[in-house]
């Protein structure tokens, strides 16, 4: 049972490449690719869990309860947002793309010029 | 692990499973809105309050919204 | 069906195998629930004297891990920067005037409930905005996602009809202005410490009462900084798209 985090884990991350190799739309690859990414935080936040731990803040619990780990909950801070801009960046080349080329497959060719 | 941590869990990769199923990128906005809420849900119940906020602001409601905005340039131009 | 399976024949057996490498090394971390890590208790432990800090989360993203916290705001300025770049008007492309993109309702005003909706929504949720900022010290939350909730209750704007206004908003330069406020903020709040001969974000100000909201000495600053720079950078993002989306058309042909 304790395993069931990794698996789901595993699975997004396993998901979300499928997606991203079988897709024939840029805006499908990049939803994929935020499911591919999203198994990142499942993984970190997976680890730092601590059974029966209360969330780290420490207002009005006594000093001695058992906690989660802060640590990688600010990891997992920093890799939410820097996904939220790759996406956004990932999106707008997509629009450029398509208003380039007039297609939204990303197995036709790139576009050679700029 | 509790059993909601475990429900959660599933419902997590099941939502997963769905944005990357779903084909047409109108629909998956949606369905990608839905994983991003599951995926809020279930950093509440692991405990950390601050991810699950941040969760919910981009994986429900920015990225969504900047998807279906790219979905409706490419559908406009298409038409015109 | 099996030209189909051999298709993707060369994408499962390298997913298969990559899952099953995965799953080895997985099961070699500690079970679930059972980590032992060693940063976290010396964080939950040194905060509250050093600090007066009852926001770990907080504590580490703006205090123990300042420094990355700075490159992560850049990470997200250098992306936004290049987005907005993107979707810029081309030199083959027109600006038109904010046209419905649902032909059969092209005259209609908004709906009174969609236009109440709006009116009501839109003061809460910068309330809530600005509350999740400053509290970011005291309780879950801060300057990201804050920002963001700001940034979005500007969208309230657009839904109630008025997105000449939205667009105007964001058209003049006050939004990239502030966002780059935001930015330098962080930049200087760190640079303050080293005249004084201090190590660069190093904390000056007085520490304060734990739980009162002047409190922690420069995380709020910090959150505010950081506050304003997320909300007037996704404004900008998604005011582009919408821009991209409303009036940008593609020049005919000659």
């Amino acid at each position: 049972m304790t395993i069931l985090p990794y698996l789901v884990v595993i699975e997004l991350l396993l998901v979300g490449l499928y997606g991203i190799a079988g897709s024939r739309n840029t805006i499908h690859l990049v939803s994929c690719l935020f499911v591919a990414q999203s198994s990142t935080y499942l993984l970190l936040l997976s680890i730092g869990y601590v059974q029966g731990g209360t969330a780290p803040i420490t207002d009005e619990i006594p000093g001695n309860a058992r906690m989660v780990d802060p640590v990688v909950q600010a990891l997992t801070l920093t890799d939410i947002v820097v996904g939220a801009t790759v996406s956004a960046l990932l999106l707008a080349f997509a629009l450029q793309r398509y208003k380039l080329t007039g297609t939204m497959d990303p197995r036709r060719e790139p576009p050679q010029r700029g | 692990m509790d059993p909601l941590q475990a429900v959660i869990f599933l419902l997590v990769g099941a939502a997963g499973w769905a944005v990357v199923t779903t084909r047409d990128p109108l629909p998956q906005s949606l369905v990608a809105g839905f994983f991003g809420l599951t995926l809020g849900l279930l950093f509440v119940v692991l405990q950390a309050a601050d991810v699950a906020l941040s969760e919910m602001v981009v994986g429900a409601v920015a990225f969504p919204l900047m998807v279906l905005l790219t979905v409706a340039k490419t559908r406009s131009g298409s038409a015109k | 069906m099996s030209g189909k399976l051999r298709h993707y024949l060369p994408f499962l057996l390298g997913a298969l195998l990559l899952g099953a490498t995965l799953l080895r090394a997985l099961c070699a971390l500690p079970p679930f629930g059972g980590y032992r890590g060693a940063y976290g208790p010396i964080v939950l432990n040194t905060m509250e004297p050093l600090r007066h800090a009852q926001q770990a989360v907080a504590a580490v993203t703006f205090d123990y891990r300042g420094f990355d916290t700075l490159a992560e705001e850049f990470i997200l300025f250098a992306a936004v920067a290049g987005c907005l770049l993107l979707l810029r008007r081309q030199e083959s492309e027109a600006a038109h005037d904010p046209v419905d993109q649902a032909g059969d309702r092209g005259d209609l005003e908004p709906a009174p409930a969609m236009l109440g909706l709006g009116v009501l929504m839109f003061p809460f949720t910068l309330l809530l905005g600005i509350y999740v900022v400053l509290h970011g010290h005291l309780s879950p939350g801060g300057g990201f996602q804050g920002g963001v909730l700001l940034a979005t209750a500007f969208y309230y704007v657009y839904l109630s009809g008025e997105y000449g206004d939205l667009l105007g908003m964001s058209r003049d330069h006050a939004v990239s202005h502030l966002e780059a406020t935001g930015a330098a903020g962080y930049v200087l709040v760190g640079v303050l410490a080293l005249p004084a001969g201090y190590n660069y974000l190093h904390n000056l100000l007085p520490l304060g009462d734990k739980g009162e909201l002047l409190s922690t000495g420069m995380l709020p600053l910090l959150n505010i900084a950081v506050g304003t720079e997320v909300a007037a950078a996704f404004l900008l993002l998604i005011a582009a798209f919408l821009r991209q989306v409303l009036v940008i058309r593609r020049e005919k042909k000659p």
